[in-house]
């Protein structure tokens, strides 16, 4: 639930985002889009003391609602990145027709671009819950009890006492089993997404 | 009602000016043609009176009415683009209905509209299939078809037969004339073929270079070029020009003979010359030459012409017929 619902918040920003790169650059752009990126080279470790007091401060730790915020931020630059390039692809004509035939930038991005854009979001989105499903360094730091997802569950079966193998075995299991099967039947959808735009 | 006029208007891209000042008028229901070199800003010109680019000077008015700073959707107008532009995930009624459904038409309205509009296309047949499934030719028409059903004050064609082959080219020319003889609508056209200009237009504006070289019916502009650059675009194969002194007895820097207003003959003429090419299409044929002292020659000869390669002939223009232009390239009357 966590990774898709701020993965669906991430995309509302995102789309808008991307559309804005790919269709209307200003003359940073590109710089924005590269420092966009440029977020995801830093370790967390390196912000993680500011992000903790800041959570502290705001009454977000161990909240479903502060787990969210930083999953969706974690994964914004990469779902930009994904759209723009996907965006890149779809032929600017087709959105200026629409915009002659009387659409507004609303009814463009919904009635046009999104239809147009389905498989290109379906794969970013599919990219950012596994990334999201999977995080661990910030789930463990800024959640307990009441917001722990999978991976805190998953790590508080080691103990002083030391590992319970069997249990963090079945549970590290069931926590694959899912991005699994989902990856095994999208998979197509991955490579294309990942790759889409890389060679004309 | 779709009378536009441009008025100083200017456009460039950072320092680069592709439109400089152009001034325009394009009457209602008239079929103007804009015709030009690749980059000479046609289709910018086109783009700008849709609203797709803003202006840097000048205005837009449509009616009279200033549209300069009117978004696209509200200045009336329709627009055909070079590739179609269909919505590719909309089926060919979704295509033509979507206009409509933007400006919030009733379904039965709406219904009605891309029935009527799809029947004057031939498009009946089609109505469920999405793009992918059509043909360039039926792509096209759904093109239009689209743009009719708004009933837009004016028609802008952005190079609309570019991606068809020589056959469909013809046939859709000869709709699209149809089309706006039936409509009465205005219609700018935006093309690089001046065989289109000259057999689709009411009015043809010639561009170079971001600037209107001269302006005029088509016949007006083949029969009287007002400098070098229009006498040099306007007719298929394109005139001769000559300098040197056959130019210079005549009285002018260059001169100009288009390839149909020159005799040959095999005993005697003003220029001997030699074939270097003859190319026979049977209604005509093209006569490459080699003209001593003038250098080569274009001519189209009616019917087939026994000619071959090397051999000699005489070349003689026909005065009433002859261009004379001064040495900045402009027109001598």
């Amino acid at each position: 639930m966590l990774s898709v619902g701020a993965n669906v918040v991430g995309l509302l920003f995102a789309v808008p985002a991307a559309w804005a790169m790919a269709f209307a650059p200003g003359k940073r752009a590109k710089d924005l889009l590269l420092w966009m990126l440029s977020t995801k080279m830093m370790p967390g470790v390196g912000v993680l003391v500011p992000i903790y007091l800041l959570f502290r401060d705001m009454g977000l730790l161990d909240s479903l609602w502060g787990i969210g915020l930083v999953l969706m931020l974690l994964n914004l630059p990469i779902l930009v990145w994904m759209l723009y390039t996907y965006f890149k692809e779809i032929p600017a004509e087709i959105l200026e027709a629409a915009r002659v035939d009387g659409a507004s930038l609303y009814d463009e991005i919904v009635y046009v671009l999104t239809p147009m854009a389905t498989p290109g979001i379906a794969s970013t989105m599919l990219l950012a819950i596994i990334l999201s499903w999977n995080e661990a360094f910030w789930t463990l730091n800024l959640a307990t009890s009441n917001a722990a997802p999978l991976t805190a569950f998953i790590a508080s079966y080691s103990a002083p006492e030391g590992f319970f193998w069997a249990k963090l075995s079945a549970a590290s299991t069931l926590a694959i089993a899912p991005i699994l099967v989902l990856g095994w039947i999208s998979q197509k959808q991955l490579v294309r997404g990942l790759t889409f735009g890389a060679v004309k | 009602m779709g009378a536009i006029q441009l008025k100083a208007v200017r456009k460039a891209f950072g320092a680069v000016s592709v439109i400089n000042d152009v001034d325009l008028a394009i009457d209602d229901s008239e079929f103007a043609v804009f015709v030009g070199p690749s980059g000479c800003g046609k289709s910018t010109l086109l783009r700008l009176i849709a609203g797709l680019e803003d202006l840097t000077a000048g205005k837009i008015l449509i009616d009279g009415k200033d549209v300069t700073n009117v978004s696209p959707a509200q200045r009336g107008l329709a627009m055909v683009f070079q590739s179609y532009a269909l919505y590719p995930h909309m089926s060919v009624r979704g295509n033509i209905a979507f206009a409509l459904k933007m400006a919030k038409e009733k379904p039965e309205v709406i219904e009605r509209k891309v029935n009527k509009a799809a029947a004057t296309l031939n498009l009946a047949d089609y109505l469920d299939r999405k793009p992918r499934q059509l043909s360039g030719g039926q792509r096209q028409r759904v093109a239009i078809g689209r743009a009719i059903v708004r009933e837009p004050k004016a028609f802008l064609f952005d190079e609309p037969l570019s991606n068809l082959d020589a056959a469909l080219r013809v046939q859709m020319r000869v709709e699209i004339g149809e089309l706006h003889h039936v409509l009465k609508t205005t219609m700018v056209y935006v093309t690089h073929d001046q065989v289109e200009a000259m057999t689709m237009a009411d009015k043809i504006v010639v561009l170079d270079k971001g600037s209107v070289m001269q302006v005029g019916a088509p016949l007006e502009l083949y029969n009287k070029p007002n400098g070098l650059f229009v006498a040099g675009f306007i007719g298929s194969p394109t005139m001769n020009l000559i300098r040197g002194e056959s130019a210079a007895k005549r009285g002018a820097a260059t001169i100009g003979v288009r390839p149909e207003h020159a005799d040959v003959s095999t005993t005697e003429g003003e220029w001997r010359a030699k074939v270097r090419l003859a190319e026979h299409l049977g209604s005509d044929t093209f006569v490459h030459l080699d003209a001593d002292g003038i250098g080569p020659l274009v001519l189209r000869l009616q019917g087939e012409k026994p000619l071959a390669v090397g051999q000699e002939v005489f070349v003689t223009p026909r005065e009433a017929r002859l261009h004379r232009f001064d040495k900045d390239g402009k027109r001598i009357d």
